[in-house]
């Protein structure tokens, strides 16, 4: 591990004035960035200690409810109020890592979590995403692990966050401060797809943190579910994930939503191959022609073709057990 | 009489291991310890041109940094063929002499500029932290020519070695010839594959140097301190007794740390140079390339049985790979050849060289992916004879070891059967697939035949009689989490009419009297006849002291007998001899595994959710660490099954999942419940005690017994390990 600077913040305003230092990064629960630094992946000249800021609160305020950036993955997923108001979110970080890890890994760290492609991970593999131009091992048939939605020829690296998925299909809003600017981006448009620039991976800049998460409290949202599958029964990452919310009336779905985890560079979601759904009665061959049409844009190899089985499977299972 | 043999007594050392009493290799230090760590070629075949350590040696704490260039002078550091023949390297080499009779030249790293195998390691920097070791070992940048590398099996192409005798077998043996097809005989051909498999033991191997003038001790992690001194002393031209090894509590080894590997001398070698105590740590990284591992294996398996099931002929074949310049490799057909009696046999093995590490011994090696092999196969041959496969394998119940054309001393084998199918309840009939089904899963049971033999070595226990404190117990022996402290108290317990208490076990330490390597299922049967001799021989000596008969002493108080006699301690040695050459019955160990399974067919799910295991071990020692052991076995049964698959980068020859995040093994939500039950009755012919290892006889069957559940439940027949989440999905594609 390289040597490095420690600081503290004890404000936001001072997290933000010492975030704007060069080659300087956050340090809030450290169960990624520490890990990668240990393995040579990062090595920031300056880490920020910003787990003394008041950024802990999880608050229901008329229909948003808000989710403080260092709240810690426990928290959340234990409270009554998240539980009862969008479900999957706390199956969805239950599903994640151990209860050690829950214990320190925020919430603003889940979403920043970096990817798992083991070729990332360690410093001697060439890695488009670590170093730019240096190649991509994935791409020479080692790709069984790997995305098959929004890659590139740079990179199929896959986004290990199941909160994101979760928070994809629920609508979430991203809180972020840079200097004296606040701002709000939806969890749809915050992470950034590999293209040829796959070391750039949220809207994020530099010297930006991200302070909290707003999900909008509908009914929708609280018939949310979140289904994980993998290779053991925990402490790994997805396979294949799927985040479902479904509103019926009458036995004709309303509204629905469907994000995947998993399969994708980022956390995905077709809201336009949703409509498919909306107004009939779930069917097994409409739920077919939706699969179809959320998976259409997907890029398989022999080797990792059965995620999209997986994917099927799972979101046939989610949506034949929702009541509708 | 036996009071404490038998009884289900706790870990003796588990207080002292839950509260951190219990000091491993790397918890050593001494002072002005130093920190080394190894730097591995990312690239599988090359020619190192030159390697840059300018970087490295910038960063603050850096001590040294050593390679090929001037490890051999620093270090004295050499590959000696006859210290390499010690080592892991050598293991197997008399098998292949057949074949090949000139030997590759063996393998060191850090000697040469040739790169064999991808992970081999090229350099290991030495600092004052852990921390700047492991930044210096970041900057070290190998320039190295790449060559052609392949680790992948072509058995068209390839060029194999046929290897002669390994493991007390003959590796081509070939009896009878194969029967011309008749109209009435079922035939069962398949190919099975294994993948490569890691130990990865909890405590990742670390040894610790330290020299005292021309002395060293060093404390690892090893399963044999005496194999470990002799390495090493060899490695440092030392004479036996200037090197002490220490390995007095050991977090699983498995085979991994069975045999002897670069590091443990290397560390000594490094301490000496810099007249520092050194730490050479590996990481889990080098734990998939620097201590052995499973090699994959292909095993083609051929069964042709009568209408009523008797077997007529048997083939297997297996294509088994070695490293470039090592020897080990999988004896797969052993099973075959002890358990499965047709008059047609052919059971051989085909060796290639490949460009990975050398493999070696991992719990059950052979046994283990034959088993999966042939214990499918004869579940296949069930269901193309409409027969119930637990049937089926009572008629094969070997009525004596065919092989070596010897009676068993003991085989209860029929008893496994009788009692596990009950505790199961194993159907009767045949058995259909999918027909079973409980809401969106298909569930399934399958079985499996285990069996694993029952060796013994030489071994000396020393017993010390004190007038206060406890009763001592010293030898060499290791626990590598086997029972060992706790099964030796109670054996030394029972002779003295002691309690358990009152007993200090001490290990793992080369000073203590000779013991073999804990491996091979052989400690049991090694140690305790040792055991029971020497507290013979300390109640003879304390009856001499006292010059009262023996049969008054046990009236007494021992401690007040020395006492009485004005002694301050007594000691006595005991020994064991091992088996016999020219022994007339052959010892072996049988089991049965009884498995459920639910499929979920559409999520590609697996779970083993239920499992009852019965064994003839011989006499139980101590129920609760023997279940334990089998259960451990079991769940190493379990993620070979399921999950293990050290899988290789198709062009670059090279470990991809060389971590516990991307190797994945069972955690405790994949474990059901797992019955153990032990049959139990003592193999008096092999020891008075008539007790035998078990450290192994748990994982072979396993895998099958899940692969044949997979395909009661399912239909789909899975002949390739692991049975993951796509191979189910894909449907036996």
């Amino acid at each position: 591990m390289r040597s490095f600077e420690f600081l503290q913040a004890h404000s936001v305003e001072e997290a933000l004035a010492l975030l704007a230092l060069p080659s300087t990064k956050a340090l809030a629960g450290g169960t990624t960035l520490v890990d990668l630094m240990k393995l040579g992946v990062e090595a920031p000249a300056r880490l920020v200690d910003i787990q003394a800021l008041p950024l802990t609160e999880i608050a229901v305020t008329g229909e948003t409810l808000r989710i403080g950036a260092l709240a810690s993955n426990s928290a959340v997923a234990a409270d009554p109020s998240v539980r009862r108001l969008c479900p999957a979110l706390c199956d969805a970080l239950l599903s994640g890592a151990s209860g050690q890890i829950r214990n320190a890994a925020t919430m603003g760290g889940n979403l920043l979590q970096r990817t798992r492609c083991p070729f990332f991970r360690s410093h001697d593999w060439p890695c488009n995403k670590r170093e730019p131009g240096s190649g991509c091992p994935a791409h020479e048939g080692a790709d069984a692990h790997h995305a098959v939605l929004g890659t590139s020829d740079a990179c199929l690296a896959v986004h290990p966050s199941d909160l994101a998925v979760a928070l994809l299909a629920l609508d979430a809003e991203i809180g972020i401060r840079a200097g004296h600017a606040a701002r709000q981006v939806s969890l749809a448009a915050f992470y950034r797809l590999p293209g040829e620039t796959p070391h750039l991976e949220t809207i994020i800049g530099a010297g930006e943190l991200i302070t909290h998460i707003d999900v909008p409290i509908t009914p929708l949202a609280a018939t949310s579910r979140y289904l994980k599958l993998r290779g053991r029964a925990s402490y790994e990452f997805a396979s294949a994930s799927v985040a479902t919310a479904l509103h019926c009336e009458n036995g004709r779905v309303v509204e629905l939503a469907v994000a995947l985890g998993g399969l994708g560079t980022v956390p995905w979601r077709d809201r336009q191959a949703e409509t498919l759904l909306i107004g009939g009665p779930l069917s097994e061959a409409v739920i077919n022609r939706f699969c179809d049409a959320l998976l259409a844009p997907a890029r398989a190899s022999a080797a990792n073709a059965y995620k999209l089985a997986l994917a099927r499977g799972a979101i046939r299972r989610m949506l034949e057990s929702a009541s509708c | 009489m036996l009071k404490q043999i038998g009884i289900a007594q706790n870990r003796v050392d588990g207080p002292m291991k839950v509260t951190g009493e219990a000091a491993y290799a790397a918890d050593r230090r001494p002072g002005g310890q130093l920190y080394a760590l190894a730097v591995r070629s990312p690239v599988a075949a090359g020619t190192i041109t030159r390697i840059e350590t300018a970087a490295a040696k910038s960063v603050a704490g850096i001590v040294a940094i050593y390679t090929h260039a001037n490890a051999p002078a620093a270090l004295d550091w050499h590959a000696d063929p006859a210290v390499m023949a010690l080592s892991g390297e050598g293991l197997g080499r008399q098998a292949l002499e057949a074949a090949e009779p000139e030997a590759p030249p063996p393998y060191l790293p850090m000697t040469g500029p040739d790169i064999v195998f991808a992970g081999q390691w090229i350099a290991v920097v030495v600092a004052t932290s852990l921390e700047a070791a492991r930044e210096a070992s970041l900057l070290v940048k190998p320039i190295i020519e790449p060559h052609e590398a392949s680790v992948e099996i072509d058995a068209r192409n390839d060029r194999f070695l046929e290897p002669g005798f390994f493991f007390a077998a003959d590796m081509q043996v070939q009896r009878g010839a194969w029967p011309d097809t008749a109209a009435k005989q079922q035939i069962v051909s398949e190919t099975y594959r294994t993948p490569m498999q890691n130990h990865h033991p909890m405590e990742p191997s670390a040894t610790v140097a330290v020299w005292d003038g021309d002395a060293v001790t060093v404390f690892d992690s090893t399963q044999g301190v005496m194999a470990t001194r002799e390495y090493v002393a060899r490695s440092l031209k030392l004479p036996l007794d200037k090197v002490r090894v220490i390995s007095a509590f050991v977090g699983g080894g498995f085979g991994g740390k069975n045999q002897t590997w670069p590091h443990q001398a290397l560390a000594a070698h490094i301490a000496r140079a810099l007249g520092r105590p050194v730490r050479l740590q590996l990481t889990r990284a080098d734990m998939a390339v620097a201590s052995g591992h499973r090699s994959q294996t292909e095993q083609d398996v051929a069964l042709q049985a009568a209408s009523d099931g008797s077997l007529t002929a048997l083939r297997h074949v297996s294509r088994v790979p070695t490293s470039l310049h090592g020897n080990f490799f999988e004896p797969s057909g052993l099973n075959s050849l002890m358990l499965y009696e047709a008059a047609a046999l052919g059971v051989r093995h085909h060796v290639v060289r490949k460009a990975f590490a050398t493999p070696t011994p991992f719990r059950a090696p052979g046994e283990t992916p034959g088993s999966f092999a042939v214990e499918s196969a004869v579940d296949e041959l069930a269901h193309a004879l409409a027969q119930n496969p637990l049937d089926l394998r009572q008629r094969y119940i070997p009525s004596r070891d065919h092989y070596h054309d010897r009676d068993w001393s003991s085989n209860n084998l029929l008893e496994c059967y009788r009692r596990g199918a009950e505790a199961f309840g194993w159907p009767e009939g045949v058995i259909v697939p999918r027909a079973r089904r409980d809401g969106h899963e298909l569930i399934g049971v399958g079985m499996a035949t285990t069996a694993y033999p029952a060796p013994a070595l030489p071994a000396i226990v020393r017993l010390r009689l004190r007038v206060e404190g406890k009763l001592q117990v010293e030898t060499s022996a290791t626990d590598i989490g086997t029972g060992m402290y706790t099964i030796l108290a109670q054996t030394v317990a029972d002779e003295l009419s002691l309690p358990v208490e009152a007993i200090e076990v001490r290990l793992g330490d080369s000073n203590f009297p000779h013991a073999p390597t804990a491996g091979r299922s052989k400690s049991t049967a090694s140690l305790l006849p040792a055991a029971q001799h020497a507290a013979r021989a300390l109640l003879q000596r304390l009856a001499a002291a006292v010059r009262e008969p023996l049969s008054e002493l046990s009236n007494v108080a021992l401690q007040d007998r020395l006492k009485a006699a004005g002694l301050a301690e007594l000691e006595a040695e005991g020994s064991s001899t091992g088996l016999q050459v020219g022994q007339q019955v052959s010892f072996y160990s049988f089991g049965a595994h009884f498995i459920e399974v639910r499929v979920d067919e559409a999520l590609g799910r697996v779970s083993v959710t239920r499992v009852v295991s019965a064994l003839d071990c011989g006499r139980i020692v101590n129920p609760k660490t023997a279940t334990s052991q089998i259960r451990g076995g079991i769940i190493f049964g379990i993620g070979m099954a399921l999950m293990e698959d050290a899988a290789f980068h198709p062009t670059r020859a090279r470990m991809i999942n060389d971590n516990l995040a991307d190797y994945a093994i069972p955690v405790n939500a994949d474990i059901p419940e797992i019955d153990v039950i032990f049959v139990g009755e003592p193999d008096n012919r092999f020891n008075e005690l008539g007790v035998r290892g078990l450290g192994e006889i748990g994982v072979p069957g396993t895998a099958a017994a899940i692969a044949n559940a997979v395909f009661a439940a399912t239909g789909q027949r899975v002949r390739n390990l692991p049975i993951t989440p796509s191979a189910i999905v894909r449907g036996g594609e």
